[in-house]
């Protein structure tokens, strides 16, 4: 069968009503779950696998494809409401959308989000129907040592460029890393700083440091602020913005550049959409010509960030449907869903299944074109309420949020009051300084950095210098040297220009 | 940025902390005697191949904080970093009602320990709005059991008041 042949058949099997049905539900689903912190996309899907027995395979591949495409984007509702990611690729939509609901045009930046998580999604959607063979095997020039130096290369400029302060980033970056060797050694099978507690051999879940970090520290500033009368409910309350963005074509090479970078970013195996998000916002500030209005509420920032983590979604499937290795833990779960149907991903379901597979990509398409209705709509009429109401019952209920959404994820007490210490520590990690975006990063970029490096010790027979000897290893090696130097060069220049003021 | 960084400019209200400098050479000094305690702990993993990593980051985070102690020679010594705490009793109460909600959640269940601690949390924050109070608790705490314990049937610890 040919691919033309395949597609047509595909068009007309995804427009069947009950794949219709399945896909609005999942993607509502996949919003509300998303939009709930400690409950991600994953978990969703994982969740969903057992109800997909019974299914069509093609239904249930829908579903799976709304819940992905809506847990994603559900990550933004909280991120700009209430500051609190949903999922971690969402972190840089709270650095603009915060300050923009604190500035009452909370509508627009969930409209912003919703649109251009859309366009991120149908971007990647339309890479994974095209380029799916051709850019699967980019990732074959990649070897241990090159992964290695991408994680690398990932959490130095994370650390360094996201920040005002690279040196207090590197620390927090660093923090990170060491809260990801706690627990047994994956490779040597040793325990590591477990201190002879059960509950530590298995090591911390991002997701407990992700809600600790980033639920309890705006929680404890909406407490102090509630008994200060520093925040009041008006200051929360979403108001009918007093115009409404219409400048959606100074969004275009933002949402194109996101988008590139999301596709390429999905594509490398263990990078993940939350990596893509913080590319593409530092790319948006780099390149605009006021970056200083980054973080400060722009909307350039929100579609950079919801852009690029949407356009990770599809194309993080490009090496589980061509090569059956799955690229990250979300799809790891979606290659289960396949497995469920008997369905076997790799380079034989393309030429055994083409129908289904196609099918499976054009609902990944439509499902993110779903957004352009269902996002905006959903947003604006259900969780935006939610910032009308006061201080001193958010703070509870983000407690209550952050600890029932931990407990659920493996019914763990010890893991809620893991989250509490996380919370105070990244309460006073932020009050002095320390970005707290590195040490997610660190903790999730960790464990897979450790277990290449080594695996490329092993193939180099402990050589180091051969760890860094490969073209790839050394490009990407200038490029963490160049972005190590950039805090340098801007302290050496400052100093400068403090030597000059002084003596004029 | 959510971040508060050590600016020389407060934001208006804000209470200034201590000197900037005085404030990242504490920092320095507690990161410092943190990683040693973990330079100890990583010298009792048994295996030599699985401490090589954590003693990287190890000495990553040494030479870190010594050039955080270092830079807080060449930066001027009068820039005021934020407070930490904007109210200390607040932040207080609300940190140990919530480790106090935390072990409760273990022993009486999530819902019958929210039941109190929501409401009450925010009165003591200084609700007096006791309708909505109300509310907006029994609202939560339902939208909560329908979405984890009806769809996605997620088990959760015993409630002593209701056996759920």
């Amino acid at each position: 069968m040919s691919m033309q042949d395949a597609l047509l058949g595909a068009i007309v099997e995804i427009f069947a009503w009950q794949n219709l049905l399945a896909m609005i539900v999942g993607l509502i689903g996949g919003i509300i779950v998303g939009a709930l912190p400690g409950l991600t996309a994953t978990m969703g899907i994982a969740i969903l696998i057992p109800l997909t027995f019974t299914m069509e395979p093609l239904v249930a591949l829908g579903m799976v494809a709304g819940i992905y495409n809506g847990g994603i984007y559900g990550g933004a509702i909280p991120a700009i409401l209430l500051g609190i990611p949903g999922t971690s690729s969402s972190i840089p939509t709270t650095f603009d959308g915060v300050p923009l609901a604190r500035r009452g045009d909370a509508e627009n930046a969930l409209r912003v989000s919703a649109y251009s998580s859309a366009i991120g999604g149908i971007a990647s959607g339309v890479a994974l129907l095209i380029l799916a063979p051709p850019l699967a095997t980019v990732t074959l020039l990649f070897g241990p040592a090159e992964y290695f130096w991408v994680a690398a290369f990932g959490m130095c400029s994370i650390a360094v460029l996201l920040g005002d302060d690279a040196l207090k980033g590197l620390v927090s970056a660093a923090i990170g890393l060491l809260i990801g060797t706690i627990g047994i050694d994956s490779v040597s099978g040793h325990e590591r700083f477990t201190f002879d507690v059960f509950y530590l051999t298995g090591g911390f879940n991002f997701i407990v440091l992700l809600a600790g970090l980033y639920g309890i520290p705006p929680a404890i500033n909406l407490a102090q602020a509630a008994a200060t009368s520093a925040l009041t409910s008006s200051g929360l309350t979403i108001t009918r913005a007093k115009e409404r963005f219409r400048n959606w074509r100074s969004l275009v090479p933002t949402w194109i550049r996101s988008s590139s970078i999301g596709i390429i970013v999905g594509v490398l195996p263990g990078v993940g959409g939350t990596m893509a998000a913080f590319l593409s916002y530092n790319e948006a500030r780099r390149v605009d010509p006021d970056p200083t209005s980054f973080g400060k509420g722009s909307y350039k920032g929100i579609a950079a960030a919801e852009c690029g983590n949407n356009a990770d979604n599809a194309s993080a499937l490009i090496p589980t449907l061509t090569l059956g290795v799955p690229g990250n833990a979300v799809a790891a779960v979606i290659m289960g869903a396949f497995l469920v149907q008997g369905l076997q991903p790799g380079p034989g379901l393309f030429r055994s299944e083409p129908v289904l597979v196609y099918a499976f990509i054009l609902q990944m398409i439509a499902t993110a074109a779903m957004l352009f209705f269902l996002g905006g709509m959903i947003a604006l009429r259900v969780f935006a309420p939610v910032l009308r109401l006061p201080p001193a019952l958010i703070a509870p209920i983000v407690i209550c949020l952050s600890v029932i959404g931990v407990y659920t994820i493996q019914n763990s007490i010890f893991d809620i009051f893991a989250l509490l210490g996380f919370g105070i520590l990244g309460y006073l990690l932020q009050a002095t300084g320390f970005p707290l975006a590195p040490v997610v990063l660190g903790l999730i970029l960790g464990p897979m950095a450790e277990q290449q490096l080594r695996l490329a010790l092993i193939i180099a027979r402990g050589d180091i210098v051969a760890v860094a000897s490969s073209t790839v290893s050394l490009i990407i090696i200038g490029l963490i040297a160049l972005v190590l130097l950039i805090p340098l060069i801007r302290f050496i220049r400052e100093r400068l220009r403090a030597r000059q003021n002084r003596e004029a | 940025m959510t971040q508060n960084n050590v600016d020389e400019k407060q934001a208006p209200g804000e209470k200034p902390g201590v000197r900037a400098v005085v404030q990242d050479r504490v920092l320095a000094i507690l990161i410092i005697v943190a990683a040693t305690f973990f330079w100890i702990e990583a010298g009792k993993i048994r295996a030599a191949e699985a401490q090589m990593f954590p003693r990287a980051i190890l000495i990553l985070i040494y030479t870190l904080a010594g050039f955080l102690a270092l830079r807080t020679f060449f930066t001027p010594s009068e820039q005021r970093a934020p407070a930490i705490l904007t109210s200390l009793p607040a932040f207080a109460l609300f940190v140990v009602a919530s480790v106090i909600y935390v072990a409760s959640v273990s022993n009486v269940g999530f819902f019958s320990a929210s039941v109190f601690y929501m409401p009450v949390v925010a009165y003591l924050l200084g609700l007096r709005r006791h309708l909505m109070n109300l509310a907006v608790t029994i609202i939560f705490l339902v939208a909560v059991y329908v979405v984890f314990v009806v769809f996605f049937s997620r088990p959760l610890p015993r409630e002593m008041i209701w056996g759920l």
